[in-house]
């Protein structure tokens, strides 16, 4: 009986470990993509491809909030902005005054906008003189 | 910046070998590109205060003097860096410097009335019998009048490089240190352009060109963002879980155990 008792509670233990797991993605859910749309105000959209927002904070703080929650598989970054690299999406950031504008657009079309800032970087690219692809998703760029 | 095997990386291990591997690079880089230094501005001289090297490929590090250029040319400030190698035992450190004039064109009062914005990378190799960890530190240096003027102080432009790019001492002495290089050095206008409140994009950047226009495609989805941002959570339930399962487990074959043997004596 004792030994019966003794496996009841390893099931109960982690039958509870596996609830607070699912709890803990449930609570993630959604995607970076999700959390900028409930977080800034929407300035344009384009049917479920593109849409850009505003932030009232700087850019470069806005790039940090979104950076702090949601971890990028891949980051780059030029003079003119910051280009992140999600699951389904490809997220922009550039100043706009003392705001910042985000751009979250779907992979195809975020790499076609960004083309000459992140080509070969978050894709393959092949330029006339040259053809290389630069680290890809996974590579901590 | 294509990733490839950097002077930096060359520099890990033992303090002999960087020493050689740089005084050659340094020795091929004043011999193959002695244009391209000058290219730009030839009436700004070279430090000549440490032998040079590059820290990248000529054309990868023609590609960040040309950004900054032309953030100079739109901010009407100067944006460069300067990377000093040293090792235990080194006769002399190794240094890279560039700016918006041009792979090892430093930047000059002269040259830069309105004021420059430098990043400055110093990293320490040992050699593989030293007890002592390689390290290395950066700093953003502000000169004036902008110091002063623009009211930006380097330790603020510095925290906001590292956080705005993810970027770190360790980045710069990882596997990527071109990369990680190039980025916070690129940061230098873009911050700075944000400090002045200088609009980037007044309007809407469109998503044009077509996809005829680029040649290349995005890569494949990375992955979750979810299973991303929450693994190391799932990490620990999963030991945690297997550990306790295990002592539980083990608990339990014990005390049927002693249950079986108590029968025995009865």
């Amino acid at each position: 009986m004792k030994a019966l008792r003794v496996y009841l509670a390893v099931i109960v233990v982690l039958s509870a470990l596996v609830v607070a797991m699912l709890v803990s993605l449930a609570a993630s859910s959604g995607g970076a993509r999700r959390w900028i749309d409930d977080r800034y105000e929407v300035v344009e959209r384009t049917g479920d491809r593109s849409t850009v927002y505003r932030s009232d904070k700087s850019a470069s703080t806005a790039i940090r909030q979104i950076t702090d929650r949601w971890t990028p598989a891949a980051r780059h970054n030029d003079s003119e902005g910051w280009y992140l690299r999600y699951d389904d999406s490809i997220v922009a950031v550039t100043i706009s005054g003392s705001s910042a504008l985000i751009y979250v657009d779907d992979p195809a079309t975020g790499y076609r906008r960004w083309f000459t800032h992140i080509g070969g970087r978050f894709g393959s690219y092949s330029g006339p003189a040259e053809s290389f692809r630069g680290g890809g998703p996974g590579s901590g760029k | 910046m294509t990733g490839r095997r950097t002077a930096l990386r060359l520099c890990r291990g033992a303090t002999a070998r960087c020493v050689t591997t740089l005084a050659l690079l340094a020795a091929i880089g004043a011999v193959a590109a002695p244009g391209d230094a000058g290219a730009t501005t030839p009436s700004i001289p070279p430090p000549l205060s440490a032998p040079r090297w590059s820290f990248a490929s000529v054309a990868d590090e023609n590609e960040l003097a040309n950004e900054l250029a032309e953030a100079t040319g739109e901010l009407d400030v100067c944006f460069g860096w300067t990377v000093t190698v040293g090792g235990s035992g080194a006769a002399r450190s190794m240094s890279s410097t560039g700016s918006n004039f041009g792979p090892e064109q430093p930047m000059t009062r002269a040259a830069c009335p309105n004021g420059s914005i430098e990043l400055i990378v110093e990293l320490i190799y040992t050699s593989e019998s030293s007890e002592e960890s390689d390290s290395g530190r950066w700093y953003v240096e502000v000169s004036p009048p902008l110091a002063s003027q623009s009211g930006l102080a380097p330790t603020t432009l510095k925290n906001l490089v590292s956080q705005s790019t993810g970027m770190s001492t360790e980045n710069l002495m990882g596997d990527n240190d071109d990369v990680a290089l190039a980025r916070m050095v690129l940061a230098l206008p873009l911050l700075y352009r944000e400090h002045l409140g200088r609009t980037t994009s007044v309007e809407v950047e469109s998503a044009t060109p077509e996809t005829a226009e680029i040649d290349g495609t995005v890569d494949a989805s990375p992955g979750s963002d979810s299973m991303r941002q929450t693994w190391p959570v799932i990490a620990v339930f999963a030991i945690g879980g297997a550990a306790l399962g295990l002592a539980l487990g083990w608990g339990g074959a014990r005390l049927t155990l002693a249950d079986s043997t108590m029968k025995g004596v009865r």
